[in-house]
Parts: C-alpha cells; structure tokens; sequence
C-alpha cells in the first residue's frame, strides 16, 4: 500500500472544521495544523489511483484551497511487480 | 506489510510534509540528493510533467523507483509537487511498458532487433532522400525531448541530411509566444521570472486556469495573496474554473474578443493619460502589420506580416476605436469592468503582472494577442522590474530549454538564430563542423502543413519521438489516414502504446526520464540537469543513442564524435549561447545547482532580465535596456494589432463554442497519466462541461450522453453540468487527455499566419441528446 505526506492549504476561516472533518479511517490523518493554517496529512490507499481519488475528493472539499505532495512512497506497490 | 514499518513510512511521510512546509528553515537540504536513507538512495530530477519544472527527489532501490519527494532545495516548488507528483510513480511502470523494437507485418507488429529495426529505418531514409531528395523526410519532436535528444535531431536533420524538416510539438503549444517574444523584443522567452508570483500585488490570468495547469505556481501565487490581503487576483476566460474561483475578480469574455479587450484597456490608458511617459520615450517604439491575415486553411498557405514604423499619435488614432463601449459590445464585458482594469494595469501603487497559456497561444490570432498583453506592460513601463511582468507560461517540459533553445522548428537554429539568415547558417555550420551550404536556407514546413506534407505525399518518411501527434493535431482525421497511405513509412519511439504507435511502421522502445541523462528548461529560463538513475526496461533506448544510431547508419556518424556524449554536447551547443544573452553555464554547474537561470555568467544567473543590477548584459547607467533588440535601436514594440474574429464561429447549423484543454488529474494526452483501468480513475474519461441553462434549454441532464459534431467530426460523450469547470453561455469544453474520445477530430487546422500556431480553443459545434 502506497503513503504519501501532504500539505493541505485551506481557507482560514474553515481550517478548526476540516481539521476535524478531513481525517477518514486508512485514507487520511492529520498530523497537525501549522501556524499559518495549513494542515499536514498522510494519505493512505490500495493503490497510487486511491490515492489519487483521496486526494481528488480533499480537492473538492469546501474551504480547501490546494493540496501538494511532499513524500511518496510506493516501495511495495512496486514489489507487486506489476506496477499496480 | 509490518505494521511497525507501516507506521514507519506513515511518520517518514509526516516528517517529509512538515520539512516540506516550512522549508525555508531546511535549507541545508540541498546536498540530500544523493543521500541514502532506508535502503532508499536519492538523487534529483525536474518532474516528467508540465513546463514548471518543479524539483523531485527520486528514491532508488535495487534498480526499481519507490519513493518521491518534493525538492527542499528546489526553489519552484521548494518541496512540494502537485497531485501530478503521484504520477511519477507510474511514468516508468505500467504494464504495458514497450521493451522490444516491433516491425509493422501487415496489421500486426512483430518483435524484431534493434538491428533489425535500426536497418530497415535507413533503408527507408535512404531510399526517400536518393529517390525524392532530403525535404521527402522529417522528424517531428517535442518539448519533452531533452536539450539533447533536440540538439541531436536538429543537428543530423540540418546539418547531416540537409532537411529543416524538423518540428517540434511546441508549435502546437507555444509558438505563438515565440513570435510575440521575438517581435516584441528581438529575443525569445521571457524577462521575469517565478520571484514575480511572490513580490507582485496585482495579477491578471488570461484565459490560464493555473490552478490546474499549473498548480505549483498557483500555490506560490494564493500564499502571496494569503500573506498579503492588497493581492488582487483578475481571472478573465470563457469558463469558471477553480482559478476563478480563488480570483478576486472573474471577468467572462466572448471567445477571441480578448484582443477587442486588450485594446479597450490600452484605449483607456491611452485615453485617460495613464502611460509612463517617460518609459515610452526611452524603450519603446510603434508598429503596425498587416490585417485581414487569414486562417492557413488553404494548403501550403504563404504569408509574411509587413511590419511598418507608426508614431505614438498613429497607435492613438488606431486605438480610437476600441472604446469601452464598442468592447463591452464586442466582449460581453461591462464598460465599468474595461475601466476598472485599465487603471489597475496603470496603477503607479501596484505591482502589475500578466500570466497565459494555451488561451492565447491557442489562438488563430495568437502572436497578435501576446503583442497586444506586451503593449500593456510597455504603456506603463511595469517590465523588467522585481514583481511586475508580462509572464508566458509553458505546458511541456522543455518547450524553452529544447524546442525554443535548442531551436528544434523548421526555420530554427540554437539562441534565437534562423535558417533563412546566412551569418546564423554559416555560424551554426561552424560549430558543427560542417559545410554552411549544407543547411538549406529554406525554412521546413510548420507541424500543421508537415502533416499535410504527409497527406499530400511530398513527405514519405517521418519519425516521431516523444509525442503523440495521432491524438494532438487538429482536423485529426485526415492526418491519422494520411499516416496509413500508401508510401508512407512511419517510425514512432515511445514508452508506451499509443493511438500514434498504432498509426507506426516501425515502433522503437524509448528510455524516458531517469532512465536516462538529461537536461529540461523550465518557464522561467532555469535550466536543469538530472543523472541517470535506474536502467531502462527491457531493450528500450534512450531516444538521442536512437537518433545517433540513425546518423551512423546513414553515415553522418561524424556528427556525433563524443567520448563522453553528454558533457561533450553539452560544451558544444553551449558555444552558441555565449555572448548572446542567453549563456548557459559548465556542464558540472548543473549537477548540484537546483537549476540556473540564463543567462549565466561568472556563474551568476539571472532573475529579470534587461533590468541593471540583475542583467550583466545591461550596463551601470542603462536601467532597462531591451539589448538583444539591435533592429529597433534597443528598443521594445507596441504593435497597433486590430481585434478580427475566429476561423470558424458559431451559427445557426453549428451553434456553440468548442474549447478543449486540461484537467488536473491528467497530462496532456494521457500516456502517462492515464495507465490505469479506466474505473480506477480519479478524473476517469472525457466529459463534454455544459452550461446549465444551455442544457436545460435542450433538455440534457448531467450524465446524460450527448453527440457533438462539427463540420469535421462527431464524438458521444457524457454531459457535466455545474461540474468543475463551468463553460459561459453558449461554450462546450472537453479536455484532451482522452485516447478513446479523440476530440481533435472535431477541430479546425486554422492556425495563426504569424507563428502556425493552431486554434485549438475555437471551433463550432452542434449538441443533440445521443
């Protein structure tokens, strides 16, 4: 299963919500909240699509402005040998 | 998996996110990249994808990529990809990964050696160029192609067979940039750079959804505004998008009346006495070309623009015309909203900076909507300075540092040089070590009519790399069937199946990003060097040995006399950048740099170019010199560019505006990105978006199947409706990723007569429930 850190930039105004919102049992966790209102995640899915999916669906969520990515890792996606 | 490493990863991911987030703390990081952590040994790259050229460090173990990071020590994108970065991992891994040369026998493709391949390659070269001369070849390349697999293509295409048949898929996507810069300023590429999206205060984006095709820096340019609550955004297109929705203020326009808008806010500037006076005494002069230029509709279509001198009372008069009034009509924008942006742009309080893409380049009056973008920031003299630029931004890789740079167009030579002009023929030659006879001074012809060439069979002979033409030319149709004529031998180098190598003779199996050395140049004029990191699979080759291999068997071998292939190109064509304004720096600077911004010199690279202080070109005293304009005394040009309308707009049979272009989710057409079963995907297959009220006129309901048709193609695809993107009144869009919808089949091959750049963004269409 793939992981990769994020950094999700939202509104100001929605930042307290969708750090209680966000987070989803085995997709996402918050791992904090920055001083200048950006949330650190780490997603986790299946596959790099799932995570892509997670990652569509934070996009499409009210008050979040942007997600960028810090770190992949894909080492046992890879071991599948198949490239998923 | 282990839940201890589990937990592992999921804290070495954290750990990444917050060194990534407060990255200017961390900027020691620059010397990570060939760290070894876990097993995992870490060296740079520029990212696969879009123009941006964003920093990754890539993880390697036991031959195999297993982790990506954002470059802490990138200062794009100072450790952070966009949700593109996700790709990276599947750039190089798909299944169906070519690894075997394949040989066209009858409809099917059979495996054959690299030998096998390499020779029948010649034979067919050989063969066109005794019986019907060296222009019956061609190669057509990319702004993917690395600074040497371009310098290659050109140098044996020139140089060694004698053909300027060579194209890149940049005339496509940027051409019409480069003729602006070029006529504009007498130099290609642009003066500021990625610092402007941080100091600047006042940003307009024409027709440039950078929130999903250039998220990277749209990031940059939300923190600025975040930071700072006088950053005002103005989105101005034909379609609400998730740039607009972040932008202060969307302005929605009729498609093509950007010019008539331009000009309505000059008309204002002028009008009102808002121009820098003194700016425009010193740096600028006026011109004006011809008008009523045509479409390139017609085959083998000649034009030449007659530029010719004006005064400033002469662009006044022309500019009389475009009065708020007459725009707003023209537009659909409101007179207040022409006003009220005129005097943002001519604001002596604020930091003005201007930012497009495909809106303008894909356009059939594209140089004259780049001219007109320029004339606003020469108006007022916001140029050349920290935070206030005219900013043109790319959507390939490489598009600058190969396809610009290196020249890689019909009537290009390296730093800005032609073919039509004998002192660049005769230097070029020189540096090539070959006869200046030997490169025709007849420019080949431009992507559209090389393919038409095809059609009409005065090319036989055509090789493809790094690109996907078969899904990405206009009036797709014809060149797909052209491709299949009888007499046509065509070779396609790739790493994956695609609708192009289907259309192949021969298919050569291509090593691609990391697999292989390279250099990109970004945007913003930063050059960026990557290592080999991992072998390639299979018997796949890196596309500049195929080229090289083509030159031997041909026996233009002597070309290509490296020891050290790379580096010794690289010294090569870095001669004709120096003492140009455009030098690049030693091979070796390149390896540790996060990139440099040309020109380098004394290993000082530079931010804004013309501006004293930060261009050495430009003497103490001098303030802004334009010194690569000798033609017009130093001087930059306002061109008096008319508004004239489209090739093709809607009409009673055909009644709506087509656009096509991006989604976040995908790049370009989708060989990269799109490698996965079609229900996995995030953003899953081509959606024609639908205004609401246009299609609760016609009775269509989200999701609802819809055929579309133009005069040159149908296509069913589902309706989006209130989706993501929200077309105005009266416009359809589709993105292009999609290689089961080929959308191009229903666009028109207009292209600008100025730079044959085509219009991708303006057709006319029908809509009917399928």
């Amino acid at each position: 299963m793939p992981v990769s850190g994020v950094v999700i930039k939202c509104r100001p105004e929605y930042v307290t919500d969708l750090s209680e919102t966000l987070p989803r049992p085995g997709e996402v966790e918050i791992h904090g909240i920055l001083p200048d209102g950006r949330l650190i995640a780490v997603i986790e899915a299946d596959s790099v699509e799932g995570e892509v999916q997670v990652v569509s669906r934070l996009l499409e969520t009210e008050g979040v402005i942007d997600v960028q990515l810090a770190y992949h890792n894909f080492e046992d996606v890879c071991e599948s040998a198949d490239g998923d | 998996m282990e839940w201890t490493r589990r937990k592992f990863l999921k804290t070495t991911a954290a750990a990444a996110a917050f060194a990534a987030a407060g990255a200017d703390l961390i900027k020691g990081g620059a010397g990570n990249a060939e760290a070894v952590e876990n097993g995992i040994k870490w060296g740079k790259a520029p990212c696969r994808f879009c123009g941006v050229g964003c920093g990754v460090l890539v993880g390697v173990k036991n031959n195999r990529i297993v982790a990506t990071k954002g470059d802490p020590a990138a200062p794009v994108n100072k450790g952070l990809n966009c949700i593109k970065g996700y790709f990276l991992s599947k750039v190089l891994y798909g299944k169906d990964r070519l690894t075997k040369p394949l040989i066209r026998k009858g409809d099917k493709f059979v495996e054959a050696s690299w030998d096998e391949a390499m020779e029948l390659i010649t034979s067919k070269f050989k063969e066109s160029v005794e019986k019907h001369g060296p222009d019956s070849v061609a190669i057509y390349g990319s702004g993917q192609w690395t600074v040497f697999e371009g310098y290659a293509a050109s140098k044996l295409f020139k140089g060694g067979i004698g053909t300027n048949n060579i194209e890149p898929n940049a005339r496509l996507c940027m051409a019409s940039a480069v003729a602006a810069f070029m006529n504009t300023f007498g130099s290609d590429e642009p003066m500021g750079c990625y610092d402007d999206l941080d100091l600047g205060d006042t940003y307009f984006l024409w027709g440039a959804n950078m929130a999903e095709a250039h998220p990277v820096l749209f990031s940059r340019l939300i923190d600025n505004k975040l930071k700072n609550t006088r950053v005002k955004i103005i989105d101005l297109g034909t379609r609400f998008t998730r740039t607009s929705q972040m932008a202060d203020m969307y302005v929605s326009f009729k498609p093509q009346t950007d010019l008539a808008i331009l000009n309505g806010i000059a008309h204002v500037i002028v009008k009102e006495k808002l121009y820098d006076e003194d700016f425009i005494k010193k740096h600028v002069v006026f011109k004006k070309g011809k008008e009523n230029i045509g479409y390139g509709l017609e085959e083998k279509y000649k034009f030449d623009d007659e530029p010719k001198g004006i005064t400033f009372e002469e662009y006044r008069e022309f500019l009389k015309l475009y009065t708020p009034e007459y725009v707003s009509k023209l537009s659909g924008v409101p007179v207040k909203t022409i006003h009220e942006m005129a005097h943002l742009y001519a604001d002596k309080k604020r930091k003005v900076n201007s930012l497009w893409t495909m809106g303008f380049n894909h356009h059939s009056r594209g140089t004259w909507a780049n001219n007109l973008v320029y004339n606003l920031h020469l108006l007022t003299g916001k140029i050349g300075r920290p935070g206030e630029n005219p900013l043109s931004l790319t959507g390939q890789p490489s598009a600058c540092g190969t396809a610009r740079e290196v020249g890689t167009f019909g009537h290009r030579l390296p730093a800005d040089m032609v073919v039509m002009n004998p002192e660049h023929r005769e230097k070029t030659a020189k540096i090539w070590g070959v006869p200046a006879s030997k490169i025709p001074a007849k420019p080949g012809p431009h992507a559209v009519e090389m393919f038409r060439g095809l059609d009409r069979g005065e090319i036989k002979v055509m090789w493809i790399q790094v690109t996907n033409p078969f899904v990405s030319l206009p009036n797709l149709t014809r060149y797909r069937k052209a491709a299949r004529k009888e007499g046509r031998f065509i070779v396609v180098s790739d790493i994956y199946p695609t609708r192009s190598t289907e259309l192949a003779d021969v298919i050569l199996p291509s090593a691609s990003w990391v697999e292989k050395e390279g250099v990109f140049g970004n945007t913003e004029r930063r050059t960026q060097h990557w290592f080999k990191l991992v072998e390639p699979p299979g018997e796949a080759r890196n596309d500049l040995w195929q080229t090289m291999e083509l030159a031997r068997r041909l026996g233009h071998g002597n070309l290509f006399p490296y020891k050290s292939v790379e580096k010794e190109m690289w010294e090569e064509y870095r001669q004709f950048t120096i003492g140009q304004g455009k030098d690049l720096a030693p091979y070796e600077a390149y390896h540790k740099a996060r990139g440099l911004r040309w020109p380098v010199v004394n290993g000082q690279e530079t931010l804004w170019r013309y501006a004293e202080g930060h261009d050495p070109y430009v003497k103490k005293g001098e303030g802004l010199k334009f010194y690569k304009n000798k033609a017009n005394d130093f001087k930059a040009v306002i061109w008096a560019r008319p508004y004239e309308p489209p090739a093709e707009s809607p009409d009673r049979e055909y009644p709506f505006w087509l656009s096509t272009g991006r989604v976040l989710e995908h790049w370009h057409t989708g060989t990269m990105t799109g490698r996965v079963p079609e229900l996995k995907r995030a953003y899953p297959a081509a959606v024609v978006e639908m205004n609401a009220d246009d299609a609760k006129r016609l009775g269509i309901k989200n999701r609802d199947k819809v055929k579309m048709s133009s005069r040159r193609g149908t296509i069913v695809l589902p309706a989006e409706i209130n989706g993501r993107g929200k077309p105005g009144k009266g416009n359809v869009f589709v993105a292009f990723f999609d290689e089961t919808k080929l959308i191009n089949e229903l666009c028109i091959d207009a292209y600008d007569p100025i730079s044959k750049e085509p219009e991708f963004k303006k057709c006319a269409v029908k809509i009917e429930k399928a």
